[in-house]
């Protein structure tokens, strides 16, 4: 029998299987509707920085406005910065990001940055979260890593051991096919379905979750692809190796599922807290219980001077007053900030020590690799994130330059200082980098698949088409 | 023609086989009886080429199976203990299917007189197999040896499981087979169906062939007293 006569059988076969054509119709489907489950989420995230932003522009030019009518509050440089105006600043939107939304509930894309201390607008997240897999959104990465390997496994697992129970390896035989190219031939057609049905659920997943196809998100959709691919192929060995070893299809199928188990569920949460047990994070109580202090040490250093405007209450004297009362709320900050810097640093070393613990033992399970390196190319993953903190670390700096340098000079805002206020622009994130950092987890999945896959040929070369003879080793 | 001499096999410490000769001419139908262990299987493995023996020779139509085992393939058709076959394609289909894996192509008329010699209803040649009942479904096996129109056909145990109706119906059409020239090799736990269908039978015993009748020559009675003596003996 001519190789494509094989492989149309075998086709033919998955096509009458109703059950293989509506499971695999059923993960298109639910692929697609993940996909629209993560526009939706980031149009919703999307939408509410826009409005925080169109917000901030229309107080900003109220403020303008108000300054150049020669309001008090719009002309104080202490009260704009540090009870007045707060600034949104959001990550820019990266290609194909809904296909994995990742973990936006836990590192932010939108901070809103004040002249305050840099405490003030990076606890509003949550800082000591390491790179948790097991929480995952229910988006198209969430599906590829966790449910295509049990579509794989219950399209493969039983493609030798099943063969040979029902017969047909040793008719297959008799017939005069050689049972490994019958195998290989059976293996190949199921994984060419497989991953065909794949492709079609992400591209349909990202025509609906994309908004905007530039280059890049051609690049990328490219990328997840491929990605896709291995891992599917990684499965599609696995289930092969285990098929051929198993000497029944129930063994078969429980070898799959432990595998499953091992390699997607216990392996990343055992990563986890591997990472949260070698570099435990700050305690947030430590966080709170430090902050207080020092804004009480700050508050008292600096009481005998407030005194004077009975604490909080600049409005009570004059303008001239009024400086003078916000300079020593700049002073008051300065000293919050330094003294909890340090407890800050450590939750961000913390976090990238992390990362980096995560980075190395991800090579321990194909599931946190792969999903690292979809996170990565979607531009949702934790070293963009860093890369979106750092940025607004840098802007924070900037904005707060621009309000403290003129409340320490006693310098009333103008109209115009609102057109010169510091503007964020997001880093360029993901893209050609991620593609870049795509390469060596894919490569080091690739080589897993060629090492089974040589295992799996070795094996057929001696297959055993029947499993009757009671004498025959039965450990396969 | 099946033929064994001298065969052996044995995996490691365990004697499969010892020293069986044994010859099915053309036309003869021989069973082979023993408990599980005993070898039957074993011997049906070797002549399929499944598993090498580790001393003798197993010939089918003068060819030796180690030798040439695609040849001597060629000239067998085998029917296993369950053929479960493809419960999503219909008895047609998988006849045509196995039919083209042994390289041949036949005419949809063609395949429903396969099916029909080997007794299978008209009605039931385009339902999914998955709806066949056992003794169905060994009717679609023995369509597959028809089909294969080999000189030899070796079956493992084609009657567990059927009914005494499918049975007898079985043994009916592998006697056809047999008349149409084929040697045949039966492996069963089934005296009564051995004696009903073969010509010659063999007791098996722990790799050995221990006793050997011609079928009209043994009574059912007696045929279970040699069953049972052989199976009592150290």
């Amino acid at each position: 029998m001519r190789s494509w006569d094989l492989l149309a059988a075998e086709f033919n076969l998955l096509r009458r299987e109703g059950v293989v054509a509506g499971v695999l119709l059923g993960f298109m489907v639910t692929v697609v509707a993940a996909g629209f489950v993560g526009r939706v989420s980031i149009d919703d995230r999307r939408a509410t920085a826009d409005a925080a932003l169109q917000e901030y522009r229309q107080l900003v030019e109220s403020l303008a406005n108000q300054a150049a009518a020669g309001s008090d509050t719009a002309r104080s440089a202490g009260a704009v910065a540090f009870s007045v105006l707060s600034v949104p600043v959001v990550k820019a939107q990266t290609a194909l990001e809904a296909l994995a939304i990742g973990q936006g509930d836990l590192l932010a894309d939108t901070y809103f940055v004040t002249a305050r201390g840099a405490y003030h607008f990076l606890t509003r997240t949550d800082p000591d979260n390491a790179l948790r897999f097991t929480v995952g959104s229910f988006d198209v990465a969430f599906l590829v890593i966790w449910v295509l390997p049990l579509l794989v496994i219950g399209v493969l697992f039983d493609v030798v051991v099943g063969e040979r129970e029902r017969g047909v390896l040793a008719l297959a035989a008799v017939a005069g096919a050689s049972p490994a190219r019958f195998v290989w031939h059976k293996w190949c057609a199921r994984v060419l379905v497989l991953g065909v049905s794949c492709w079609i659920s992400i591209v349909l997943a990202a025509a609906v979750a994309e908004t905007s196809w530039t280059a890049t998100t051609a690049w990328v959709i490219t990328g997840w692809l491929l990605v896709a691919t291995v891992y599917l192929l990684f499965w599609a060995a696995l289930a092969l190796w285990i098929s051929l070893r198993a000497s029944t299809t129930e063994s078969a199928a429980m070898q799959c599922a432990g595998a499953w188990l091992l390699l997607v569920v216990l392996t990343p949460a055992l990563t986890n807290v591997g990472a949260s047990s070698v570099v435990p994070p700050p305690s947030r109580v430590e966080l709170t219980a430090a902050l207080r202090e020092a804004t009480e040490q700050a508050d008292k250093q600096i009481a005998s001077e407030r005194e004077q405007w009975f604490f909080d209450h600049p409005d009570i004297k004059g303008e001239m007053d009024r400086q003078a009362y916000y300079q020593t709320v700049a002073r008051s900050e300065a000293g919050i900030e330094q003294a909890v810097a340090p407890l800050l640093e450590r939750f961000a070393d913390t976090a990238n020590d992390q990362r980096r613990i995560v980075g190395l033992l991800k090579y321990l399970s194909p599931g946190t690799l792969t999903f690292q390196t979809l996170t990565g190319l979607s531009g949702t993953d934790g070293r963009v994130h860093a890369e979106f903190r750092a940025a607004t670390t840098e802007f924070h700096g900037r904005w707060k330059d621009f309000f403290v340098t003129r409340i320490e000079r006693g310098t009333a805002l103008e109209k115009e200082d609102f057109a010169r206020l510091p503007l964020f622009v997001s880093p360029r994130l993901g893209g050609g980098e991620a593609l870049v950092a795509a390469v060596m987890p894919m490569v080091a999945l690739l080589v897993l698949v060629s090492a089974l896959l040589a295992l799996c040929t070795r094996r057929l070369g001696a297959l055993a088409v029947t499993g009757r003879d009671r004498h025959a080793p039965q450990e396969r | 023609m099946l033929e064994a001499s001298g065969l052996s096999k044995s995996y490691g410490e365990v004697q499969a086989l010892r020293q069986l000769d044994l010859r099915v001419d053309p036309g003869e139908i021989y069973c082979l009886l023993g408990a599980n262990g005993a070898g039957k299987t074993t011997t049906l493995n070797i002549f399929l080429g499944f598993v090498a023996p580790t001393a003798g020779t197993a010939r089918v139509d003068s060819i030796d199976v180690v030798n040439d085992p695609i040849a001597a393939r060629r000239r067998i058709a085998y029917i296993p203990e369950t053929v479960t076959l493809y419960g999503a394609l219909t008895g047609l289909e998988n006849l045509d299917y196995f039919a083209r894996l042994s390289g041949q192509r036949h005419a949809t008329e063609a395949l429903r007189g396969f099916l029909a010699q080997a007794g299978l209803a008209a009605s039931a040649h385009e339902r999914p197999l998955g709806t066949y009942s056992k003794g169905m479904r060994q009717k679609v096996g023995i369509a597959i040896a028809i089909a294969r129109d080999a000189a030899a056909l070796l079956l493992d145990e084609p009657t567990s499981g059927l009914d005494p109706k499918a049975s007898n119906e079985f043994s009916e059409q592998i006697a056809a087979m047999a008349e149409r020239g084929a040697a045949i090799l039966m492996a069963t736990h089934d005296l009564f169906r051995a004696r009903e269908t073969g010509t010659r039978i063999g007791i098996m015993r722990d790799g050995e062939l221990r006793r050997e009748f011609n079928a009209r020559d043994i009574g059912h009675r007696e045929l279970e007293d040699e069953y049972l003596k052989t199976m009592q003996e150290g």
